[in-house]
C-alpha cells in the first residue's frame, strides 16, 4: 500500500481512496504491526507511530464509513477516526494481552460518536440544509481545486444546480452548530480534544511560532486558552499567522467548510468567555478606537 | 453588477437581529462577487463589530442602523446607534479588545469604530481578493 500524503497524521482525499483498498485490510495485526506496537511502547518514537498509524488508517477509515450518510462529510469522518486511531496508538499497552484493534476500535468508535454528538444543531436545521451542507463542502473544495480559487455564490450554486438563496442559507446555517463542544477541559483533567490538537499542532509545526506570538499578547493567550488545542490552532494560524481558511483547511485536512465553522464557533465562545467574570479584564487589553 | 443601492436595515437592540446583518452582507457578497471565503470572513466581521457596537445585552428599547453598500468587488458596511437610548453606556465597551481588534485586523481592508456620547458607529469595508 502506499498512502499518498503530506504527513501521515494527516489524510487527504486522495489517501482516503488508497486505504479503502481491501487489499491491504490483511496487513493488519501482523507480527511486523505488533512489533512495532512493542517497540513504540518503549521509544515512544514518532516514526515508528506513523509507520503503524499508517498500517492501520483502513481501520479506522472503516470504522468512519459506518458513520457516513448522518450529514457529515466522509473527509471530516476519517479525520476524526485518524485522530482517535492515533490517541488509541499512544494508549496502547502491549503487555496487557489484548490484540491492538480490540483496544483500538472502542476508542475510535468513541471518538465518531462523540464528533457527532457535538454537532448537533443548536437551532432546527431543515434536512435538505444539512445534506446540501455536505455535498457543498465537497464541491467547493472541487470547485477550488478547477479554478485556482475559492468559487463565488453562483458558481457553487451552478454547480449544485441550487439557487443562490440556498447556498447563502448554508453559509449563515454553518453557525447554528453549538458551541458547548469547544469546552476543552473534562472534569476529570484528561483533554481527549486537545490531545488530538496537540498533534494537529505539532504536525503543523507551529507550536514554537505561537509561544513566540503569544509571548506579546499575554491577555489575549489567557483568553484564548478557553478554547480547545485544535480551534485555537486554527485561530492562530488564520487571526496571527494570516493563512486562509483555504490553506489552513489543506494543512489540517478538513474542508474549508470546516475551517470556516469552527473559526465562527471559537470567536462565539471567545466572546461568551470575554464576558465571563475574572475574565474581562483580560479580554479588554484595549486599543483606542482610533488607533484601530 | 453595476452599484446597487443601498440597504437599511434598522432594528431593535437585540443580538438575535444580528443574524439579519449576516444575512444581508453575505447576499450583497455574492452581488459584488465576492468567492465564498470573503463572504465567511465578511460575515465574521460584521458579526464583531456589530457586537461592540451593540453589546451583548438585548435592549429592544434601543435601536441601531446598519447600511449596506456593494459595488463590483467591494461591500461597504456601516452601523451607529440610534436615538436617545444609548446615552446610559455602562455594559457597553468603548474600545474594541485587542482580540477583536486583531480579528478584523485578518477579515477587513478597512474598518473603523468611533465613540462619543449618547453615540457608536463602525465602518467596514471588504474587497474582493481574486
Amino acid at each position: 500500500m502506499h498512502v499518498v500524503r503530506r504527513d501521515p497524521r494527516i489524510l487527504t482525499a486522495q489517501a482516503f481512496e488508497v486505504v479503502t483498498n481491501r487489499s491491504s485490510v490483511r496487513s493488519l495485526e501482523s507480527e511486523d504491526t505488533d512489533s512495532l506496537l512493542e517497540k513504540y511502547a518503549v521509544s515512544r518514537d514518532p516514526a515508528l507511530r506513523d509507520q503503524i498509524l499508517e498500517a492501520y488508517l483502513p481501520l479506522s477509515y472503516h470504522l468512519a464509513q459506518r458513520f457516513r450518510n448522518r450529514g457529515e462529510p466522509i473527509e471530516d469522518l476519517a479525520q476524526v477516526a485518524a485522530l482517535a486511531m492515533v490517541k488509541a496508538i499512544d494508549r496502547f499497552d502491549p503487555e496487557r494481552g489484548v490484540r491492538f484493534s480490540t483496544f483500538a476500535v472502542p476508542t475510535i468508535v468513541g471518538e465518531l460518536k462523540r464528533h457527532f454528538r457535538d454537532r448537533v444543531w443548536a437551532v432546527r436545521v431543515p434536512r435538505r440544509l444539512k445534506d446540501l451542507r455536505v455535498t457543498m463542502a465537497a464541491e467547493i473544495a472541487e470547485l477550488g481545486q478547477v479554478l485556482g480559487r475559492s468559487p463565488t455564490i453562483p458558481e457553487i450554486a451552478e454547480r449544485l444546480r441550487v439557487s443562490e438563496e440556498e447556498v447563502l442559507e448554508v453559509v449563515e446555517a454553518g453557525a447554528a452548530f453549538r458551541t458547548e463542544s469547544l469546552t476543552p477541559v473534562a472534569a476529570d483533567g484528561g483533554d481527549e480534544t486537545s490531545d488530538d490538537a496537540g498533534w494537529v499542532a505539532a504536525a503543523l509545526a507551529v507550536q514554537d511560532r505561537h509561544a513566540e506570538l503569544v509571548d506579546d499578547h499575554d491577555e489575549l493567550r489567557r483568553l484564548l486558552d478557553v478554547l480547545a488545542e485544535r480551534e485555537r490552532t486554527i485561530v492562530y494560524l488564520r487571526f496571527f499567522q494570516g493563512l486562509t481558511q483555504s490553506q489552513i483547511a489543506a494543512q489540517v485536512g478538513v474542508s474549508q467548510m470546516h475551517v470556516s465553522r469552527l473559526l465562527q464557533r471559537s470567536l462565539v465562545r471567545l466572546r461568551e468567555a470575554a464576558r465571563e467574570p475574572g475574565m474581562k479584564a483580560q479580554a479588554t487589553g484595549t486599543v483606542p478606537a482610533d488607533d484601530a | 453588477m453595476s452599484s446597487a443601492p443601498d440597504v437599511e436595515l434598522r432594528m431593535p437592540a437585540v443580538a438575535a437581529n444580528i443574524g439579519l446583518t449576516r444575512l444581508v452582507a453575505a447576499a450583497l457578497g455574492s452581488q459584488a462577487d465576492l468567492v465564498i471565503e470573503d463572504i465567511d470572513e465578511l460575515r465574521m466581521a460584521v458579526d464583531e463589530l456589530c457586537y461592540w457596537l451593540i453589546g451583548s445585552a438585548d435592549v429592544a428599547t434601543r435601536e441601531f442602523l446598519v447600511t449596506f453598500s456593494a459595488t463590483p468587488g467591494s461591500v461597504h458596511v456601516q452601523g451607529c446607534t440610534l436615538g436617545d437610548g444609548w446615552q446610559d453606556a455602562s455594559g457597553l465597551d468603548r474600545d474594541l479588545s485587542a482580540l477583536s481588534t486583531r480579528i478584523l485586523e485578518a477579515l477587513a481592508d478597512e474598518y473603523s469604530c468611533t465613540w462619543s456620547e449618547g453615540t457608536r458607529a463602525f465602518s467596514l469595508l471588504k474587497l474582493s481578493r481574486s
